[in-house]
Order: structure tokens, then C-alpha cells, then sequence
């Protein structure tokens, strides 16, 4: 070293600084007299508007999901696109299948105290409602007109509209029974980011909402930058017109592995990698 | 609206006031006649999409951003990596620009899209990070098919050159040259740092960024300027910059959002709490408590424009929302140094980071309105611990070990040491492939903080350790009253101080 250190320049095992918590404790009753808080220091600029909120954070899942997932595999994601969004909203999804409400009082956050009976009790009283805009169940998977009312419930009180597509719930009850409990059937569930409640009539609302979760339903096959992409060319999408058995037929395919799960495999999948062995 | 940033002058009512050196937290008396600055309140954020969509129908000049992709047949979009943006955002508005971008692409009929991170000389970014950066479906939509990709400053071939700026040629990565529009989205969350110098210094070549923020170009502050209107000119260029505000901390941290006289019982028994975790908890749950932090900034304005025109406005819209008012240049700063790891799981930082950040990033002595006078003291607190990461650091760590205690003169430095670190195999395979910064990053921070300790008579560290100090050519002391009486020799025993709180 040609450059010469202070004698006493010597690295020192590094040691935390500790206090005990009752000294802690101590010194901040001494610190924070009640005085302090009541009277604000001179120079302080005055509030202008309201103080800062507290926001409920969304990332919580709860127990229940960890329960589905025992059974199921659970492909939930989109849930960064409602971040931050204090409840209560209305969730307005598709409905495929008879067990689509527990999947999606499973799914959704839990601070967010999904209900599906009583809507407008429920909001007002600050919890979320869940909406089946189609009615009732699909026959074949394929997505029923929409009606006005998600848009409508989100208008009146003023609260974001938030998309949910729900895949692979379609004759679930036949898939569980069977399949052997070995096997866990795949659904998807595509949280989309919410739709500002008085920003479009209501007509216009629902035909977003629509328009919003066709989009998610097909972003299990194409991404997302492909969809915009097709919308602007003139053929649409081949499933409009397709026969109602290969819909149907469609519902029970075991679902392909997505460009997105592909990316987040960093090491080939083990079953697959035994199964083409045993071949 | 939030409350303006402001100065106070502490008096014998005034509670203590929070410091945070690495993962130490504490609350310290000053005496009487400090002054605390203290930056605007933050607020929480908004839903920008209305934001975002008038600043794109109306930028400071030119046709709106519509208009200029009608006809455009390839687009590139640049945006820059997350590393300066300390504690990380909740959600990321660039996020939301990038994809009102592409839908606006989409309708247009652009096929040939492709994104470029601006990484410059940091590490590159990983899938996981560009999903938190861009979103999940944007990463989905580009990054399998290789659209979505780092700047790669060692890629020979990736480079085309534009032109010369005073008789340097300037090099800019290949497809931002070759596209029909770029546009560049970009973050300004201080004052100093904004989209111009990210784009100078993310897409170009390593002699361009060597000769704009290297030894050399430390001396001349307009050469970025010059470097980005030759690239302007060469190219079809929007930048797109996002003003942020104070962030916002999410609780446990809660506390630190509020000034200390309003802090409530629960705020001061989340200050013992987190205090006695950080002390008894092992070092990398500590280092992850703090360092997976995550806050919420507010957007303050989006500002669509040529690089050079966004890039003064924004400067100005920050300052307007975040700056407060210093009357004049103190004997002494003091700062707390932390957040500055190089990833979520590193809070307390190298020393080198420390002192980058405590000298540059701080603005403490920034020419155009420093906080401390020439000769000043400048007192932080960090625990300066030679901890370096050997994956993504080994060429800082080297550094830290063999270069500074030889020589602490940039000059002899730059001859002696920038060419055989440039040019190491071992650095360079790591910058490609385990997302390690570039080997002259290191020496672009020591040039910047040498510079800035010119300003200075001392540097004080308290609480840290003593020989990282010495070897940085700065002193420890071990409490803050230790190091006003170390300061004293430089500032005498009645010194004006200035705490950036």
C-alpha cells in the first residue's frame, strides 16, 4: 500500500447498536411529551387540503386460496393491475360454471369483502359486490350478452368497475370427480385493470366490459400485444364463428402452457421430461 | 394539495429527528438553531391514464404523438432501468405509458416494435424486474421473442454512428438509429438526474458515455446536452418524462411520511419496533425488511417534448413541487445515507455507493445552489461496511481493495487502473451474464464524488467503520457529537447546520 492509512484505521468486528426495548420505550415517553403534536412548530406551513390517507393494501390472499390451490392448480395474476385500489368495487366476471363464486371469493383480495347477494346494501356499507353481467351459467363456455347491470351498480355508487376472467371452471364439477385426486385441473383467473365508473355511459361502460374480458379470455392463447395487433385487422377472431361442439370441445382441452408460464420455467418440467423418457 | 417542503429551526420544543444510516435507525437530538429541511409531504397516487393521455395529445411542440405514428412503419421505445429510483414504486407509471403507447402502435398498424432498456452502465435487468418495470403483460407480449431487450454497451455490432460532437463520433445502439420514431419514457424522481441524461448515458457506446460522464466530461456539465441534440438530430426522437413526487411509505414505515412533532402513539411504537427488528433480527431479514420496501409516488406531470425541452421542464416541475427554499450555504451538512443496494435484497450498500450517494446524489454540493459552503463539513451516517457483492460488484469490490488504498487522485486512477478494468474478461463476462454492473461504472462514481469532495473541507461518517473511512479518504467518528467535535477544526465551535431530513 503506498498509500499510508491513520494507525487507528483498522476494521472493527461490526457490532449492531442495541438498546433494550424498555430504554427505547423510555426514552420515547421522554421525547414525545403529550404537549408535542398539539402545537406545531413555528415556520410550519399550514395544511392546505386533506391529510394524508391510509390505503388498504390489495396483495392479500387468504387461507381460502391456499385451500383451492390444494386441489387446484390456481393461475391468478393481474392482481398489480388493482394495487393500491381501496374497495369497495364491483367485479363484474364471466361465469362459466356454477363454481365460479367460491373461486372468485377465493381469488379476489381479501380486504376487498366480496359478496354476491344484496349489491347495493353491500356497498354502501363498504364491501365489494361480485356481478355476473351474462346471468346465468354458460352452455358452452362461450360468452353470453351482457347486461347493463355491473355498469349501472358501479355508476350509481361510484366505485371502479373491475374486469375478472374466469377459465377452466367450465364442467369443473364433472372434472373434479373424474379426475383422481392426483391430478389438479387448471384454472385461470385474469384480474384486469379497473374501468372508471362515470367516464362512459352506461352502455358504453358494458360494451368495454365485454370488450375487456373477451380480451382476457384470449390472453391464455395469445399475448397481449397480439391482441392488439388483431383487433386492428379486419378478420376477427376464428372462435366467433366457430362450430358450437369444438367451443365446447374447446372448454375441455387441457390447457397448453402459456408464452407467459414458459417464461417464468427456468428448468424443464420434470413430468414432462419422465413422460417423453418413458415413451 | 400537499404541504410545501420547508425549512425548520429546531428549538428546545423539537422532538428528535429520524436518521437512518444503512439499516441503523434512530431518533437524534440536534441542538438548538439546526435546521431541518424538509421536503414537500407526500401524497398518494392517482390514477394517471388521464394525465398521460392529454400530455400525449398536447407536447410542448411538434404534432401530437398520434400524428407522428401515422406512417411510421417501425417504433422503438426506450426506457431506463429502475436503479436510481430509491425506495422502488409500488407500480411504476412508466408502465402505463409504455402500454397507452403500444395500444396507440397497435391502432396505427405498426408491426416492427421492439423496447430497449437504457441501462447504460448499470446492470442489466432481469425478466422479474422487467415485469415489475413494465408489467406482466408487456414482458409476455416481447421479451420470448427477443423485442424486449438491455442496452448492451460491450455488443460491438450493436452500434451505429450518427455523427461527431466536438470531434468525438457518437455511437448509438443500432435499432434506436435505424427506427422510423423513438420514443423515450423516462422517470425524474430528483433534480439532478432527469430523461436527458438518461438517454445520453443509457444508449450510446462506451466511449460516448465515457466522454460525457467520465474524468473529462465532469469538467464540461453542457456535453450531455450536446450529445443528446446530435442525437435528436439524427434521429426521430419524443421523450416522454413522468415527474414524481415525495414518496410515500408503506407501513411499517409509515412513520417516516410524517414530520416527528405529529407522530402518534402508534407511529412512535412503529419507530421502537422497527428499531428493536433492525437490531435483533439477522442481518439479511434486516437488510430485506428495509430493502423490499416499496413506496407510493404520485405523479406530478407528464411531459411529452424534444429530450432537451422535457427534460428542462421537468426539472422545473420538480422543483416546484418538491424543493424547499435554503436561504443560504451551511458549515455543515448532514445526511443519512441508506436504500442505495444495488438489489431489493442489499439495503446498506457498498462504501463506495455510500459516498456517491452522500456527496452527488444528495445535491449537498451541487453548483447551482450547494447546501454546504466551500470548506464546509459534510456529516452522514452510514456504517460504510466493506461488504460488496461478488456477482454483481466484483470489479467495485476490486476497486474498493486494490485502487484506493494506492491512490486517491482521479487522474492517476484513470491512467493507471480505467483501461485494465475496462477491458477484463472476468468483469465483462459478468456484465453479460450474471447482470453485473459495466467495470467503469465504479470509476464514473469515484470520479463524480472526487469532484465533489473538492467542495468540501471534511468528511465525517459517524458510526461507521473506521479503516472503509480512511481508505475513502474521509474520517469516522462514532457519534454525531464526535463528529461536530472533529468538524470544529474546520468550522470552529459554533457552526451553522444543515440537516436534510
Amino acid at each position: 500500500m503506498s498509500r499510508p492509512l491513520p494507525s487507528w484505521a483498522v476494521s472493527a468486528p461490526r457490532q449492531r447498536e442495541r438498546s433494550s426495548v424498555v430504554a427505547d420505550l423510555m426514552f420515547v415517553a421522554r421525547s414525545w411529551p403529550r404537549r408535542i403534536g398539539k402545537q406545531q412548530p413555528s415556520g410550519v406551513p399550514e395544511a392546505a387540503g386533506t391529510p394524508l390517507r391510509r390505503r388498504r393494501f390489495a396483495h392479500r390472499a387468504g387461507t381460502s386460496l391456499w385451500l383451492l390451490r390444494r386441489r387446484l392448480m390456481v393461475d391468478l395474476s393481474g392482481l398489480d393491475e388493482v394495487a393500491g385500489i381501496e374497495p369497495p368495487v364491483v367485479v363484474a366476471a364471466n361465469h362459466p360454471s356454477a363454481l365460479d363464486l367460491p373461486v372468485l371469493k377465493a381469488a379476489l383480495p381479501r380486504t376487498w369483502r366480496a359478496v354476491a347477494r344484496d349489491p347495493e346494501p353491500a356497498l354502501a356499507a363498504g364491501r365489494s359486490v361480485i356481478i355476473f353481467p351474462e346471468g346465468e351459467a354458460s352452455s358452452d363456455g362461450r360468452l353470453r350478452p351482457f347486461s347493463d347491470a355491473a355498469a349501472e351498480l358501479a355508476r350509481n355508487h361510484n366505485v371502479p368497475l373491475v374486469p375478472v376472467a374466469i377459465k377452466g371452471t367450465f364442467q369443473l364439477k364433472t372434472l373434479l370427480r373424474l379426475r383422481s385426486l392426483r391430478r389438479r385441473p387448471k384454472i385461470a383467473v385474469r384480474i384486469a385493470r379497473p374501468i372508471p365508473p362515470r367516464l362512459l355511459s352506461v352502455p358504453e361502460t358494458t360494451a368495454r366490459l365485454e370488450e375487456v374480458l373477451t380480451d382476457l379470455l384470449a390472453e391464455e392463447d395469445l399475448t397481449w400485444w397480439e391482441l392488439q395487433r388483431q383487433r386492428q385487422r379486419p378478420s376477427a377472431p376464428e372462435t366467433q364463428d366457430m362450430a358450437a361442439w369444438r367451443r365446447v370441445w374447446g372448454q375441455w382441452e387441457p390447457q397448453p402452457a402459456t408464452r407467459r408460464s414458459r417464461l417464468e420455467r427456468i428448468w424443464p418440467d420434470p413430468k414432462a421430461t419422465r413422460g417423453k423418457q418413458r415413451r | 394539495m400537499p404541504r410545501p417542503g420547508f425549512v425548520l429551526e429546531t428549538d428546545d420544543k423539537t422532538p428528535p429527528i429520524l436518521t437512518i444510516g444503512g439499516d441503523r435507525i434512530r431518533a437524534q437530538r440536534f441542538g438548538l438553531g439546526t435546521k431541518i429541511v424538509y421536503p414537500a409531504e407526500g401524497e398518494p397516487s392517482t390514477d394517471p391514464a388521464q394525465l398521460i393521455g392529454a400530455s400525449l395529445d398536447a407536447p410542448l411542440s411538434g404534432e401530437p404523438l398520434v400524428q407522428r405514428l401515422s406512417g411510421c412503419r417501425s417504433l422503438t421505445i426506450v426506457f431506463g432501468d429502475n436503479a436510481s429510483l430509491r425506495p422502488q414504486p409500488r407500480f411504476d407509471v412508466r408502465r402505463d405509458i409504455i402500454e397507452r403507447l403500444l395500444e396507440l402502435a397497435a391502432r396505427n398498424g405498426i408491426d416492427d416494435v421492439a423496447l430497449v432498456c437504457a441501462t447504460g452502465l448499470n446492470r442489466q435487468m432481469t425478466p422479474s424486474e422487467f415485469v415489475q418495470l413494465v408489467g406482466e403483460r408487456v414482458v409476455s407480449s416481447f421479451l420470448p421473442d427477443g423485442l424486449l431487450r438491455n442496452h448492451d454497451v460491450t455488443d460491438r455490432a450493436g452500434f451505429v454512428t450518427i455523427g461527431t460532437v466536438e470531434g468525438h463520433e457518437l455511437r448509438i445502439n443500432r435499432r434506436v438509429a435505424e427506427s422510423d420514431l423513438v420514443v423515450h419514457v423516462a422517470l425524474r424522481a430528483d433534480d439532478r438526474f432527469g430523461s436527458l441524461r438518461q438517454l445520453v448515458c443509457g444508449v450510446t457506446d462506451l466511449d460516448t458515455i465515457d466522454f460525457v460522464a467520465g474524468l473529462d466530461g465532469l469538467g464540461h456539465p453542457d456535453r450531455a446536452a450536446r450529445v443528446a441534440s446530435a442525437i435528436s438530430d439524427a434521429v426521430p426522437i419524443i421523450t416522454i418524462e413522468a415527474v414524481l413526487g415525495t414518496p410515500v411509505y408503506e407501513p411499517p414505515l409509515g412513520f417516516i411520511n410524517r414530520r416527528e412533532w405529529e407522530w402518534r402513539v402508534s407511529d412512535q411504537l412503529a419507530y421502537v419496533g422497527i428499531r428493536q427488528l433492525l437490531s435483533r433480527a439477522p442481518k439479511h431479514a434486516a437488510s430485506r425488511l428495509l430493502g423490499g420496501l416499496r413506496a407510493d409516488y404520485s405523479v406530478l406531470d407528464v411531459i411529452v417534448g424534444d429530450p432537451g425541452e422535457a427534460d428542462r421542464q421537468g426539472r422545473q416541475v420538480w422543483r416546484t413541487g418538491n424543493a424547499a427554499h435554503l436561504p443560504e450555504p451551511a458549515d455543515v451538512a448532514v445526511v443519512s445515507v441508506w436504500g442505495i443496494g444495488h438489489g431489493a435484497s442489499d439495503v446498506t450498500g457498498s462504501p463506495l455507493a455510500a459516498s456517491h450517494h452522500a456527496l452527488v446524489c444528495t445535491g449537498v454540493t451541487a453548483a447551482d445552489g450547494p447546501l454546504v459552503r466551500e470548506g464546509g463539513v459534510l456529516v452522514a451516517f452510514h456504517p460504510l461496511a466493506n461488504r460488496f457483492s461478488n456477482r454483481h460488484q466484483s470489479a467495485a469490490a476490486d476497486f474498493f481493495a486494490e485502487v484506493l488504498p494506492e491512490t486517491l487522485d482521479p487522474q492517476q486512477v484513470r491512467s493507471d487502473y480505467q483501461e485494465r478494468y475496462v477491458n477484463d474478461a472476468w468483469y465483462l463476462q459478468l456484465y453479460r451474464t450474471q447482470h453485473a454492473f459495466h467495470p467503469l461504472a465504479v470509476f464514473h462514481q469515484w470520479y463524480a464524488s472526487a469532484a465533489a469532495e473538492r467542495h468540501l473541507g471534511d468528511v465525517i461518517w459517524v458510526g461507521a467503520d473506521r479503516r472503509s473511512a480512511a481508505v475513502l479518504g474521509h474520517r469516522a467518528a462514532s457519534s454525531y457529537a464526535d463528529a461536530l467535535e472533529i468538524a470544529s477544526n474546520r468550522v470552529g465551535r459554533q457552526p451553522g447546520i444543515v440537516v436534510l431530513r
